[in-house]
């Protein structure tokens, strides 16, 4: 236990002080039960020994009882209840926390990741939360009186019984590290033949075209038998662990016979205590093993609480600056010698690249793949943060704005359109949850969505599944511009949204949009050239640098990559048959 | 993660197939339970040979001879205990062995059949499910046989005999505590119940949380774009709250039941105190006959309160095993009877009245009849829905036709066998399917390919340029499906992959959206070669597909409705020519288009 350990429990008291009265209060039952448990035998014994008043020691058998039956359930109630809580409220700091985490953050820390931090280490918090201080007043007041009681009883035989209790305890502390690693390892194993089944059925066509059955069958096979290999070593160690327990138990009674047996037949003890002996000892068993339980609870806690720590104490990047206000106006948009890579050690995705968007301009971006498109609309809205002084909207950095009027002014149809496992009219009001149901209406409409919607089995209102699993491509991409459209803000970028719509729907959707929109600007990245010959402005941007600008037509007679991806396209273009 | 609640009562019939499934093992079987046995019977024996040394010590102490101890019987005692100890760690021990080889044998039986399951069965399976099946469900065959054999079947021997060494000891006091039973029993079949519905609510509400977060985080670029932050936090606390309310519930269920259950055991601890206190007083039994009387009630009552927990494993498991075996009877495989190796080169390809679905009811081709010679190109378009991607599903066997038939050199497809005929007809997907691995593992698949043929593939394929770029070239590694990689380069990849298998018939869904278009033309140029000599389909989007293309077929909901050159489908003025022409105008008249909308500003 190091410095760390102490400090991530400290860090959390501070979080969970409030429920220190409700432990209190759960401690106190725990006590109540643990005394009513070690006075039982005592009762016991008062009744063997003295048989003609055996009635009291059964009053007082029945209502001790009853007192530790209230106890316990009181215990649970309060301990596991403040665990639980506990536990809820660690979760929502570390969700709220997340949804002001840039979105880079979320590749560096992937969300299989985030889930099981938020899964797996949140339960090992809460166990050490509930479980370990259970185990711990049990194995420390339980185990010590009964000790004590022992001892004080006879010295000797008290020694003597305990005796195997310890040897209990130390073959656990040699093994438990053992066992711990092998139950994380066993897990893994069987996360590896989750992911393989997962791959492989995923791409079962493939498979079955090659006639690579075999091939996968053997991967399968191999993460199985790895599986096998570490679950049967467990069970080697593990598998001793409760034979162990009951072996050990046993031990102390041949103890307690074999020496209390001498001391009965000297007189030196009554039956009673004899019989008092046994039963404290049966009770001291599962306090001596809680205490290696609970350090290695509270060692697993803690390195828990450290990953969801890293989580909380992430920085969100991309925040309002102080003294933030907006402008007045929010024109033009004005991109100055903008360079941007996504690490220091990477190359740079863009360079030096300049341009202005005037109110009611229709802008469009081409580029190859690569070409840093996706990367200037991202930073357009600042999901991903510019270096100072590269944009400015209505003359001021966007980086001095405060970020939520920031992006009330955009809304964008990301190139892979995501979906929320909601209604179709639930995604769509996702853009603007205020929005009546003629809005959503209408941007049905001019998405181009109303004939699909008829189709659907429950209108507006069908599920989409999870990440809008039931629909096609194109019609995920049309219901993220219907929620693009629903925001109503200021600028509209498509970034290739209409890539999955066949090209007659695409100019279909556009020529609808630009008749009927509010927006009063869009930023339209495509690779047709027949939809960027609607903009009144075409930047072209090559691995990185904007390498012409201009009116289409302009460009279309100018040599250069925007005439020559025109060309291509000409005489290789999507012909009329659409997919 | 959206598991619902699964139960199922126990099934003799699973039980009996389970059985069958570890033949094998049945030594390994008879071993662990006689040493289970051994194991309850030692357990058993312990409080009786305490009597015996307690009733001994007293009869010493009695006649004054205060130096005999029993010694042998002490000895005794400790040679049961360590007996006891290896007869339980060896039934643990041969169970996990006997029910790890059985999940291993099942999850590889299951995965070859999985594997061998037609594309019209996979279709409508959630990959979700299956995944499951082969991981989540099979494991829970370990508890059940553990739970059943170490947990069940033992401690009902245990209480079974206890309930008979008391009787066998002394009547009243064995009546005693089989008095406190029923209360237990009721007690168990309650709490089950009340337990059954708390734990369901708990999957139900943490279930659904974690989907939402999941969702939520992975979205997480959404939210913020549409300053969502407030709302998506407000449902994430009624989630939240659920997930807190289910598990208390749960909680307060669990945590009164098994105070109860000790409330009972020590009612009749004090009953037998009274009643056999009398009894020792009255000289009818001995102290050491009522010191085991204690143990044994309390061997008796220990395993009361696990048996909630044995019925819901056992009824998850026979559950799971229903599901694993349900699977395993579903029968969907492509019939491979066929006699004929596929040939390898010079193959013509024709159907004749072909007509199929996917659906019962729903017609995607109706009668179709064509034909593509040898080392030809023929070019099908239509619009979505046409059918274009079904002829390349039939002509690779993923499916079979309604009607009609399709030959290859003269002979029905369903005459070759089936290996050889997926060997030689080969297709490139718009959807790509990558695996974790090497470059070279995904192009190669695992097959032997030499590292010519890798580089040819790799040329043709144009992937070399990617593999220039990438400081490990064939040995860089890919993630799940290949997200490391852009849309194009995994594209390239896919490509790679069929080239390498050199097929005979070359199916090509031309792929559009996230390629740009100097990519594609790199595509298009190696294409060329790799059409030649070979006998190809092509799904084209593409004008100089249709152009270089030796026959164009143009569908339109599942009929042939246009068939020839590109020049003779021109010459026919038809379908194919409105909307080449409809095409053709847009791109050379941009200005007009432009002008046109400009107008209704």
């Amino acid at each position: 236990m190091n410095q760390s350990f102490f400090s991530a429990y400290k860090r959390l008291f501070q979080r969970i002080k409030k429920y220190v009265p409700v432990y209190l209060a759960g401690v106190f039952f725990l006590v109540l039960t643990n005394s009513g448990q070690l006075l039982i035998p005592q009762a016991i014994r008062f009744g063997l020994d003295n048989l003609e008043q055996r009635f009291w020691a059964i009053v007082a058998i029945g209502i001790l009882a009853i007192v530790v039956a209230v106890g316990r359930i009181g215990w649970r109630f309060f301990i596991v209840g403040a665990a639980r809580r506990a536990e809820r409220d660690l979760r929502q700091d570390v969700f709220y926390h997340l949804t002001t985490l840039e979105p880079q953050y979320f590749h560096t820390m992937p969300v299989g990741d985030l889930m099981s931090r938020l899964t797996n280490d949140l339960q090992n918090v809460r166990m050490s939360l509930g479980m370990s201080v259970i185990t711990f007043v049990d194995g420390t007041f339980m185990g010590l009186s009964i000790i004590a009681i022992l001892i004080s009883t006879n010295l000797l035989l008290g020694l003597v019984s305990i005796l195997p209790f310890l040897f209990l305890v130390v073959i656990f502390l040699i093994f438990g590290k053992k066992i711990g690693r092998l139950f994380s390892d066993s897990m893994k194993a069987f996360a590896k033949i989750s992911d393989e089944a997962q791959e492989s059925l995923t791409g079962i066509r493939v498979i079955q075209s090659f006639h690579r059955e075999r091939f996968f069958f053997d991967r399968l096979d191999r993460a199985g038998r790895n599986y096998f290999g570490i679950a049967i070593q467990l069970v080697r160690i593990w598998g001793l662990f409760f034979p162990l327990v009951s072996f050990i138990t046993g031990m102390t009674v041949w103890t307690l016979v074999v020496f209390g047996g001498n001391l009965l037949l000297q007189g030196a003890i009554t039956p009673g205590t004899f019989v008092a002996f046994l039963s404290y000892l049966g009770m001291l068993a599962w306090p001596m093993i809680s205490v290696a339980f609970t350090i290695d609870m509270l060692q697993r806690g803690a390195s828990s609480l450290n990953r969801l720590y890293e989580i909380l104490d992430a920085r969100p990047r991309i925040t309002s600056a102080a003294s933030a206000r907006p402008p007045e106006k929010s024109f033009p948009l004005a991109v100055r010698n903008l360079s941007f890579s996504y690490h220091p050690d990477l190359p740079r995705v863009l360079e030096g690249v300049e341009f202005t968007i005037d109110q009611n301009e229709i802008v469009g971006i081409l580029g190859t793949i690569g070409s840093g498109k996706s990367t200037l609309a991202w930073l357009l809205c600042r999901l991903l943060d510019p270096p100072p002084g590269s944009i400015f909207l209505g003359g001021k950095d966007i980086r001095e704005w405060p970020l939520a009027d920031l992006r009330g002014h955009f809304s964008m149809v990301p190139q892979n359109p995501y979906l929320f496992s909601d209604t179709v009219a639930g995604n769509i009001l996702f853009g603007n949850p205020g929005a009546t149901l003629a809005d959503v209406e209408k941007v049905v409409e001019i998405s181009g969505l109303s004939r699909d919607i008829a189709i659907f089995p429950e209108g507006l209102n069908t599920l989409v599944g999870e990440r809008g699993i039931t629909l096609s491509g194109g019609q995920k991409q049309r219901v993220a511009l219907a929620r693009a459209l629903i925001a109503s803000r200021d600028i509209l970028i498509l970034d290739d949204a209409l890539s999955a719509v066949d090209a007659e729907t695409e100019e279909h959707i556009i020529d609808f949009l630009f008749r009927h929109t509010n927006t009063r600007n869009i930023i339209l990245i495509s690779h047709r050239i027949s939809t960027l010959m609607n903009c009144d402005k075409v930047l072209v941007l090559d691995e990185g640098r904007l390498v012409q600008s201009g009116p289409p037509i302009d460009l279309l007679k100018t040599e250069g990559v925007f005439a020559e991806i025109a060309a291509i396209q000409r005489f290789s273009s999507e012909v009329a048959p659409h997919v | 993660m959206s598991e619902s609640v699964q139960e199922k009562t126990f099934d003799l019939a699973i039980v009996g197939k389970l059985l069958g499934m570890v033949k094998e093992f049945y030594p390994n079987l008879v071993l662990a339970i006689f040493f289970m046995i051994l194991s309850a019977l030692g357990e058993l024996f312990l409080p009786i040979l305490i009597k015996n040394i307690i009733d001994q010590v007293s009869k010493l102490a009695l006649e004054g001879r205060l130096d005999q101890f029993p010694i042998s019987d002490a000895i005794l005692y400790l040679g049961i205990l360590v007996s006891t100890m290896g007869a339980n760690f060896l039934q643990i021990f041969l169970l996990s062995l006997l029910s790890q080889n059985l999940i291993l044998k099942m999850r590889n039986r299951l995965y070859i059949h999985l594997l061998g399951q037609s594309m019209s069965w996979h279709q409508n399976q959630r990959v979700g499910k299956l995944v499951s099946a082969l991981t989540s469900d099979l494991d829970t065959l370990s508890d059940f046989i553990n739970n059943l054999i170490s947990g069940f079947l033992r401690d009902i021997l245990l209480m079974v005999g206890v309930v008979a060494v008391l009787f066998s000891v002394n009547t009243s006091l064995g009546l005693i505590t089989v008095i406190a039973f029923p209360f237990v029993v009721f007690l168990i079949v309650f709490f089950r119940k009340q337990s059954r519905s708390a734990f369901r609510r708990v999957r139900k509400a943490v279930s659904s949380l974690n989907t939402f977060v999941n969702e939520h985080l992975s979205g997480i670029s959404i939210i913020q774009l549409f300053t969502q932050e407030e709302a998506t936090k407000s449902r994430f606390d009624t989630e939240n709250r659920e997930a807190l309310n289910a598990s208390l519930g749960e909680m307060y269920v669990n945590a009164t039941f098994r105070p109860l259950i000790d409330v009972i055991l020590s009612l009749s601890l004090g009953l037998i105190i009274w009643f056999g206190g009398g009894m020792v007083l009255d000289g009818w039994i001995t102290l050491g006959t009522l010191v085991a009387y204690i143990e044994l009630v309390r061997l008796f009552f220990r395993p009361v309160g696990e048996f909630a927990e044995y019925f819901s494993i056992i009824q998850s498991a026979m559950a799971g095993s229903e599901r694993v075996f349900g699977l395993l009877e579903q029968h969907s495989e492509i019939p491979d009877t066929g006699q004929y190796e596929f040939p390898r080169d010079q193959v013509g390809l024709e159907f004749q009245n072909v007509t199929f679905g996917y659906v019962p009811g729903e017609t995607v081709l109706s009668d179709l009849s064509f034909q593509i010679p040898p080392e030809s190109t023929v070019a099908i378009v239509g619009y979505t829905g046409a059918g274009k991607t079904t002829i390349t599903n039939l002509v690779a066997r993923f499916w079979d036709p309604w009607s009609g038939r399709i030959l290859a050199n003269g002979r029905d497809l369903r005459d070759y066998r089936l290996q050889s005929l997926r060997h030689h007809v080969q297709g490139v997907l718009q959807d790509v399917q990558l695996f974790h691995g090497t470059i070279r593992e995904n192009v190669t698949l695992g097959r032997d390919i030499d590292d010519f043929e890798l580089r040819e593939a790799a040329r043709r394929s144009r992937l070399d340029k990617i593999l220039e770029r990438l400081d490990k070239g064939w040995d860089t590694e890919l993630s799940n499906n290949g997200t490391n990689l852009s849309s194009g380069e995994r594209q390239l990849v896919s490509f790679a992959r069929v080239l390498c298998q050199n097929p005979a018939i070359l199916i090509l869904d031309e792929a559009t959206s996230n390629i740009d278009s100097e990519t594609e033309q790199l595509i298009q140029e190696g294409l060329t070669e790799v059409l030649r000599g070979r006998t190809s389909i092509v799904i084209a989007h593409r004008l100089s597909t249709i152009r270089n293309a030796d026959r164009i077929l143009v569908l339109d909901r599942g009929r042939l409705i246009e068939a020839g050159t590109h020049q003779e489908l021109l010459d026919r003025k038809g379908l194919f020519y409105n909307l080449y022409l409809l095409q053709f105008q847009r791109s050379d008249s941009p200005t007009d288009f432009k002008s046109g909308r400009q107008g209704f500003r």
